[in-house]
């Protein structure tokens, strides 16, 4: 019955309520206004809580936005139309080899609102399937393949050996040849012209209209196939042979069953019949840069032609055969990139849609276009994309995530310990309420009210800040580096994730301010207004079990960055848990243990100034432990704060430098060329000079390579090292024995010779391991060292035969080297070799060579290096070196910088999430400054004021609170920035783990770049200063207002 | 020894304006106790407060010891806090991290006296409250008469002419508040070193202990006996707190 009345009168009670809540929303805002300099606190918290893990979410859709849309451009089509099933199974229905009834069905689609552009292209036959594992037809869905171009021209080398050799690197092996697609008219205009045109390399002519590039009898090559056929734009062709597919089958086809010839695809055992169609008399219209790979539905980098140069008859071969197919561009505005999982629905549904509809009876049939004649198969490009990316998204995603744990663990502590402070402040305020009657109920809620108001509108503050700051984030190339991604990202978060926001933040703060707040009443009640608050005892040994295992992993990096080789663990598995777990242990254990040390900061610092006048008034009033909890909890965020400063510096630096040497390694230098002949150095910077039309001074040096033959030993790989090469290849001291590399340098040039670890074990010498640890090291021997050893190489033995003598003499080309230790690779040379070759000065190639050859050396490949060029400019040069007919190829370290800066040392975005870390654990460390300092003076207030009443100056007072703080301060600081070193190490684990998982995903070669930490003290003393200085002025503020105070109602207690 | 002539102070501005002390002048001798009673808001721990440096008056002078002060904010005398009063609280205000005589040696040390000095005077100040076996306890492990004692060190330890006291008595049972006025008398009446106190309280029978008794009534020593110093024939009469 009670319970019954209780229930009704809530019920009634619901009204009233009701009307109260605007008055009492705006109590509590009033409430939080005035109590702003607690509720700053929790402010804090809930921001710094909110823009992290908003950030983290955000950032996940993000990156699969950026990497969508990166996906998105390099693919020209969106979607690729086939005939519903292969002609030939069907004689009649359901196709048409009329080219007007083809494009009339392109009509169609480009009606749709969802297309933009469409055309009728000759080329890769049907799949009528979907492109998937396992399914065999892919096999049978050839391109039309190149074979034969001639040209009356003859220069032109039309001719080379394996000229029509590709390799498609995104599929199955369904074929080896570059492959030729002949474009309709609509590729000349619109969407897909467009599209096209963008490759088409700048001078080298260009994208022309349907009509023009029928009259002229146009076709486009890519720069590669230029290079080597020496072909240049505005060439005339007289013939162009490529061949269709009539029929494939898997290892059965006689030749009485072919008309044509047979191709066998030795890596699969699949025969393809083929015939061959000519056309002639053509012209070079454009030369384009190739995409790169991507989806194999079509195949990459074809030649490009029109089908209207084929007569009729060809035509009707070609689609006879099923070497026809629609591509389709789709408005790509209407495409959601909130997620890549929404973009797949909609593709999924429009797929759905363009080939099914339902009949009068409801079933569904597949649509007929053309008139009702021709039924489709609707292959969609992108999603096949989308199914990659989202695989190769989730790994990094957790990655990310596990990198960010730290920064969410800190805002959240801030959160807490702001709410505790907080809340501690109301302890008076509460205490008077209850006095004058009010309800424990009634004073929670009006807390959580206040919470409320305050913690809601941070949530919000950070939320919008997050999103802002996400686009800033994915266009990080390196830390603290950021370049404009090229397009727009829009991250929106759904409304399950902007739930899981609120919940982590606001949620936590509320449901922690609640059970806060019982216990709080709970403790009035208990203990009155006791100052003595019992708290619990920590269990110092977990701390030390977390901070012991977690610091294994960070001196197993150290000791394998100072030469061990497998450090201190060796088991793999264990090798591994440890480096994904341990950081955090190291991290946890490290500031709950340092955190205590860092709260003994005024005794340390006392002992080093305690005799010093700047303390010898005001020591005794350091002793005890005069710091409050307030402090202490200060002390620990800084040292959170500051571990992760220092941890997203080293990384971020870190991560930055691998992707440099990453491009070093590949390019060696800002060029790196092969000429199609033999060139001298002077001949290589003079063509290069000419093409750039610039003055500026460049530098080529070629790596010459041959056979040397240490004495009593067998023949060896040798690099030769031109004296140019000490300045012109970039080096780093992974590279040569030691860690100058100027010293490295000359002992080459003093005829010196370095080993690869194989081939020192072959010549036993130091350097290869062969007798444990102590037997190598990166060390550059001296020439008293014990370790050194002269050794004389032979190249060959000239036989002459002396007519004088009437004997055979032998000429030995041999010379005496001295082994100066153990190499790792040469930048810009090929490292799959180095292990096992030595590489020799240039005074021992003369040695070996003579003078006269040497100083007349010719080469194919030559590395380069060009003064004041860099960036977009040595891109374009790099292109216009493609496409000259000299070179057959080149490449430029932007562009390696390019592939790597977003992808390798550090993957996509994670610098942007690094520098994020770096900035907000800053901001938290200001501002958590500001707040805790705000607070503890206030709590001191009292105190303060005593010390005044009994004669203190404000002078003193101030060196007081500085004192005893700021040795706080400072000690928590510098055991933040060691803790944060030791994590540095430790999540260098992690990194690799990662980057053994990414490259078995990518299928990629293992970087041989040590991840070796670079230890930015320059950029950490500056932020250790900033800091450190806003605590100061944070203090001097804060300690001025409380001196300010009236100091007789502060004794008062008013 | 102490002298205030026509001290005034008020508090808020305009329609809010409080005039507190209309001119106060009084004058201490050394080794004076004198009490100091009046209605609750009367102004007495203004006029305390003014006297012992940690409130500006708006008018009127105080000369303590040839100190001549009174108009100055509260870090501008920080010299008369030092050297000139001793502060004795209701509420004690003792550091709660020190040990009793770190208090009284903190206290020293802020005036200069070198630390050996000050623990040996801190030393002989607690002696001479009765708390020498109390002299490495912290406040909470000490009674309140025993904390005031120490808060009565503190301010004695300096050698302070005067020493103001805030109802000293105030959070105290009897006993606890005898023994403090105890001390009172016989640091005044000390032969060789007698210092003034001026102690603020609302108990006639503490008061009636003082050598002399001064009354503030609407902001000016009105009177010294205990019966109007309790507007005892006040129309408007009675006990306020």
């Amino acid at each position: 019955m009670s319970l019954k009345s209780s229930f009704i009168d809530g019920v009634r009670d619901v009204p009233r309520k009701m009307r109260d809540v605007p008055d009492n929303l705006r109590l509590a805002a009033l409430g939080a206004w005035r109590g702003r300099e607690r509720g700053m606190a929790v402010f804090a918290g809930v921001f710094l809580s909110s823009l992290v893990i908003t950030t983290v979410f955000a950032y996940g859709v993000g990156l699969s936005q950026v990497f969508f849309e990166g996906y998105l451009e390099i693919n020209v089509f969106d979607a690729k139309v086939e005939f519903n099933e292969e002609p030939s199974y069907n004689d009649l229905n359901g196709w048409s080899n009329n080219t007007s009834d083809l494009l009339e069905v392109c009509d169609e689609f480009t009606g749709m609102d969802e297309f933009s552009d469409c055309t009728v292209i000759m080329g890769m036959k049907g799949l009528h399937s979907s492109l998937g594992f396992g399914n065999e037809n892919i096999f049978n869905a050839v391109p039309l393949m190149m074979e034969e171009v001639n040209s009356s021209d003859s220069e032109r080398t039309w001719d080379t050996d394996g000229i029509w050799d590709y390799e498609y690197t995104t599929g199955p092996p369904v074929a080896d040849t570059r492959a030729i697609a002949l474009l309709g008219p609509g590729a000349f205009d619109g969407v897909i012209a467009d599209r096209l045109s963008e490759n088409i390399i700048y001078e080298k002519g260009e994208w022309k209209s349907a009509a023009a590039a029928e009259s002229e009898r146009g076709v486009y090559i890519p720069s590669d196939v230029a290079s080597l056929a020496n072909a240049e734009v505005g060439d005339n062709l007289s013939s162009l042979n490529f061949t269709y597919t009539s029929e494939t089958l898997r290892g059965e086809m006689e030749e009485e069953d072919c008309g044509g010839e047979i191709l066998i695809i030795s890596e699969t055992g699949f025969m393809h019949c083929q015939y061959t169609i000519t056309i002639e008399n053509m012209t070079i219209l454009g030369i384009y840069e190739p995409w790169r790979q991507s989806n194999p539905t079509l195949a990459a980098n074809p030649i490009y032609t029109t089908w209207t140069l084929l007569n009729e008859s060809q035509r009707i071969a070609l689609i006879d055969n099923d070497h026809i197919y629609l591509g389709l561009t789709l408005d790509r505005a209407l495409l959601p990139t909130t997620s890549t999982a929404d973009a797949a629905d909609w593709l999924e549904d429009l797929g759905r849609s363009v080939m099914f509809e339902e009949d009068a009876n409801g079933e569904r049939v597949n649509k007929a276009y053309g008139s009702g004649e021709i039924e489709i198969y609707y292959i969609d490009i992108i999603s096949g994309t989308i199914l990659f990316l989202n695989i190769f998204l989730g790994v990094i995603q957790a990655f990310d995530y596990i990198i960010m744990i730290p920064i969410v663990i800190l805002s959240l502590s801030v959160l807490v310990y702001g709410l505790i402070l907080s809340l501690e402040q109301r302890r008076r305020e509460i205490s008077i309420h209850r006095v004058i009657g009010a309800t424990s109920k009634g004073l929670r809620r009006m807390v959580l009210l206040e919470l409320a108001v305050i913690a809601s509108i941070a949530w919000f503050l950070g939320y919008l800040l997050a999103m802002a700051a996400v686009p800033v984030v994915l266009a990080s190339v390196g830390f603290m580096q950021f370049e404009p991604l090229g397009f727009t990202v829009n991250p929106r978060l759904s409304i399950g994730a902007t739930i899981i926001t609120a919940m982590a933040t606001l949620g936590i703060a509320l449901i922690f301010g609640r059970s806060r707040t019982r216990d709080f009443m709970e403790l009035e009640i208990d203990e009155g207004v006791s100052k003595v608050q019992k708290v619990a005892k920590p269990r110092v040994w977990l701390h030390w079990a977390l901070f012991l295992v977690g610091s294994l992993g960070a001196i197993d990096t150290w000791m394998e960055m100072n030469g061990s080789e497998d450090g201190l663990i060796t088991n793999f598995i264990l090798e591994g848990l440890i480096n994904v777990f341990g950081p955090f242990m190291l991290w946890i254990g490290g500031a709950l243990l340092l955190g205590r040390l860092g709260a003994a900061g005024p005794r340390i610092m006392q002992f080093f100034f305690g005799r010093s006048s700047l303390l010898s008034d005001v020591k005794r009033g350091l002793k005890g432990s005069s710091s409050t909890e307030s402090v202490n909890r200060l002390a620990v965020i800084m040292l959170l704060t500051l571990s992760i400063v220092t941890l997203a510096a080293v990384q971020g630096y870190t991560g930055t430098l691998v992707d440099e040497r990453t491009a070093d390694i590949s390019v060696g230098s800002d060029l790196k060329v092969v000429m199609g002949q033999d060139n001298t150095s002077t001949e290589v910077e003079a063509v290069i000079a000419e093409i750039s039309g610039r003055d500026v001074a460049i530098t080529a040096v070629h790596i010459p390579q041959l056979t040397l033959i240490p004495e009593g030993g067998e023949g060896l790989g040798a690099y030769v090292l031109m004296d140019e090469s000490a300045d012109v290849l970039r080096w780093f001291p992974q590279a040569i024995p030691g860690d100058d590399v100027a010293a490295a340098m000359t002992a080459y040039q003093n005829g010196g010779f370095t080993a690869g670890e194989d081939a020192a074990y072959d010549m036993d010498l130091w350097g290869s391991y062969r007798s444990g640890s102590s037997d190598g090291g990166d060390i550059l021997l001296e020439s008293d060292d014990s370790r050194t050893k002269d050794i004389n190489f032979t190249w060959w033995e000239e036989k002459t035969f002396n007519v004088s003598s009437m004997s055979l003499e032998t000429t030995a080309h041999n010379t005496t080297l001295r082994y100066i230790g153990t190499h790792v690779f040469i930048p810009g040379v090929d490292t799959s070799e180095m292990e096992s070759s030595i590489i020799i000065g240039e005074s021992g190639y003369r040695d070996l060579m003579g003078d006269s050859q040497v100083n007349n050396l010719s080469a194919t490949t030559w590395i380069v290096s060009i003064d004041g060029v860099s960036g977009e400019d040595l891109k374009a040069l790099r292109i216009s070196l493609e496409a000259d007919s000299r070179f057959d190829s080149a490449q430029d370290w932007e562009t390696a910088h390019d592939d790597v800066e977003r992808n390798g040392g550090l993957i996509f975005g994670t610098p942007g999430l690094l520098t994020l870390q770096f900035i907000v654990a800053i901001v938290a460390a200001v501002a958590s400054a500001f707040v805790f300092l705000s607070l503890v003076l206030n709590q001191r207030q009292k105190e303060l004021a005593v010390l005044q009443a009994i004669g203190a100056s404000p002078n003193q007072i101030i060196r007081l609170v500085l004192f005893e703080i700021l040795s706080i301060i400072v000690v928590s600081m510098a055991l933040g920035m060691l803790l944060g070193m030791g994590l540095a190490l430790s999540f260098n684990g992690l990194f690799n783990v990662f980057g053994f998982i990414f490259q078995l995903l990518l299928g990629g070669e293992s970087s041989i770049i040590n991840r070796e930490l670079v230890w930015p003290w320059m950029e950490l003393g500056i932020v250790g200063v900033a800091v450190f200085s806003a605590v100061v002025i944070a203090l001097l503020f804060t300690t001025r207002k409380a001196l300010r105070s009236d100091l007789a109602s502060v004794l008062k207690g008013e | 020894m102490l002298s205030v002539d026509e001290l005034t102070k008020g508090f808020g501005s305009g329609s809010n304006r409080l005039e507190v002390l209309k001119g106060i002048n009084l004058e201490i001798q050394p080794g004076e106790l004198v009490a100091l009673m009046g209605p609750s808001g009367c102004g007495k721990s203004t006029l305390l407060n003014i006297i012992g440096g940690l409130l500006p008056a708006d008018a009127g002078e105080i000369n303590l010891n040839s100190r001549s002060y009174g108009l100055k904010n509260p870090s501008s005398v920080v010299d008369v806090r030092r050297n000139l009063v001793g502060w004795i609280f209701q509420d004690f205000h003792l550091l709660d991290h020190l040990s009793a005589l770190d208090n009284v040696a903190m206290a020293l040390e802020i005036s200069g006296v070198p630390s050996k000095e000050a623990e040996e005077r801190a030393c002989e100040a607690l002696v001479r409250v009765n708390l020498s076996d109390r002299m490495e306890h912290i406040p909470d492990q000490l009674s309140g008469g025993q904390q005031q004692r120490v808060a009565i060190a503190r301010a004695i330890a300096g050698n302070r002419p005067l020493l103001l006291a805030d109802e000293p008595t105030g959070n105290l049972d009897i006993t606890s508040g005898a023994e403090v006025l105890r001390l009172f008398k016989e640091l005044c009446h000390d032969k060789e070193n007698p210092i003034s106190i001026l102690m603020v309280t609302h108990d006639p029978d503490l008061a009636s202990q003082a050598d002399r008794m001064l009354l503030l009534r609407d902001g000016t020593v009105a009177a010294s006996d205990i019966r109007s110093a309790w507007g005892l024939d006040d129309e408007e009469g009675g006990e306020e707190e």
